[in-house]
């Protein structure tokens, strides 16, 4: 196994984890964490509310450098993979994860600025969830497209070349 | 090489390959996320977020919290064992014979998920309600994140494999196995096709 082998299990394996840390603290923040919330009286609530947003914030921050690190490679890696797929759908299916990413990566940036919150962040929060979830979607049909697209391999184009030419000849 | 010696599904008809298969898999990592990022949050953010207020505060949201959350890792472990039955079923071909050495892999990825996914439903079924970060959620985040890995280097694996058996096709040189290894690595094939197994030219 070389390191190029290494790199790539590396950077997939940093996607998903750092995905599913993301997804899932998106999630707990806000389907789990207000039910905890609802024994408290208002101001204490309020309370835990910022000091799990900052938490959060460090968590979210940290996670999209991480996806973009790890995304920029994995695209990079798998664009000949995309363009394999098909015509329109490896490269539609990227573009439709990254779109969602992106959007998702601004309205956490944007609820996450300042010291409080957005009056309506809760509702921000739960397009944020519907969202990932939409991009993983993407995410797991691209990743089915590439598998089943049986591209041809440099072996395969070097055997079909050397044929070429044999058959070429007179 | 043909579709049939990589899954179960090669004779259903592609559309439903194409809804089946991706949902299986986004169904799989959707429970990962949650179990992985509900188990982050129960266990790191919340302790820190409460840690000022009284003993009997405390113990009211986790409580609460934990009720939610012991119902989300049974719902996760559930999904992940049926999405992954699945998953191994349906391409289990594809670490058999030739792709055996990708097996060790996949049973290394079992393992650690069901024991990462034991260590979280035991930990959350308990009728005790922990007034400290439980240290074994941590191992178990730990080894979910291992678990991870090990999907990522099975598949790797599993890819060079298939992508030897589409390039070399029966050419392929396996390993000897009277010889010691290093490990299961995919072995590079040591032949190259010739022009001379592919049809002959129309006259």
């Amino acid at each position: 196994m070389d390191l190029h082998a290494i790199l790539i299990i590396f950077f997939r394996w940093l996607h998903v984890a750092t995905a599913c840390v993301a997804v899932g603290g998106v999630f707990f923040i806000r389907v789990i964490f207000p039910i905890g919330l609802r024994s408290l009286d208002a101001e204490p609530a309020r309370t835990m509310l910022l000091r799990t947003r900052r938490a959060f914030k460090m968590v979210v921050h940290s996670a999209i450098l991480l996806l973009l690190i790890s995304g920029t490679y994995n695209a990079i890696q798998n664009w000949h993979g995309y363009t394999a797929a098909g015509p329109g759908l490896g490269h539609g299916l990227f573009g439709l994860h990254l779109l969602l990413a992106l959007t998702v990566f601004g309205i956490a940036l944007w609820l996450l600025t300042g010291a409080e919150p957005p009056a309506d962040h809760q509702k921000w929060m739960g397009l944020n969830v519907v969202l990932l979830f939409l991009a993983i979607a993407a995410a797991s049909t691209l990743k089915y497209a590439r598998e089943h697209a049986k591209p041809l391999t440099n072996h395969q184009e070097t055997a079909t070349i050397n044929l070429t030419s044999v058959t070429t000849q007179p | 090489m043909t579709e049939a010696m990589y899954n179960h599904l090669s004779n259903v008809p592609d559309w439903v390959q194409s809804v089946v298969l991706p949902l299986n898999r986004w169904l799989h990592v959707v429970a990962t996320a949650t179990l992985v990022g509900g188990a982050l949050f129960y266990e790191f953010v919340i302790p820190k977020a409460i840690e000022d207020l009284k003993d009997e505060t405390q113990l009211s949201v986790l409580g609460r919290v934990r009720w939610i959350f012991r119902r989300l890792v049974i719902f996760s472990t559930v999904v992940l064992c049926l999405t992954g039955a699945f998953e191994t079923w349906l391409i289990w071909p594809s670490y058999t014979h030739r792709f055996a050495a990708a097996r060790p892999w996949w049973g290394g990825h079992v393992i650690v998920g069901v024991t990462a996914m034991a260590m979280a439903v035991r930990i959350t079924l308990g009728d005790r309600v922990p007034r400290h970060p439980i240290a074994w959620l941590r191992v178990s985040f730990v080894i979910m994140l291992v678990a991870i890995f090990l999907a990522a280097l099975t598949r790797h694996i599993r890819l060079s494999l298939q992508a030897d058996a589409e390039a070399y096709g029966d050419q392929t040189i396996l390993p000897d196995t009277s010889l010691p290894t290093m490990g299961p690595w995919p072995v590079e094939p040591t032949t190259m096709p010739t022009v001379t197994t592919a049809p002959a030219p129309a006259p």
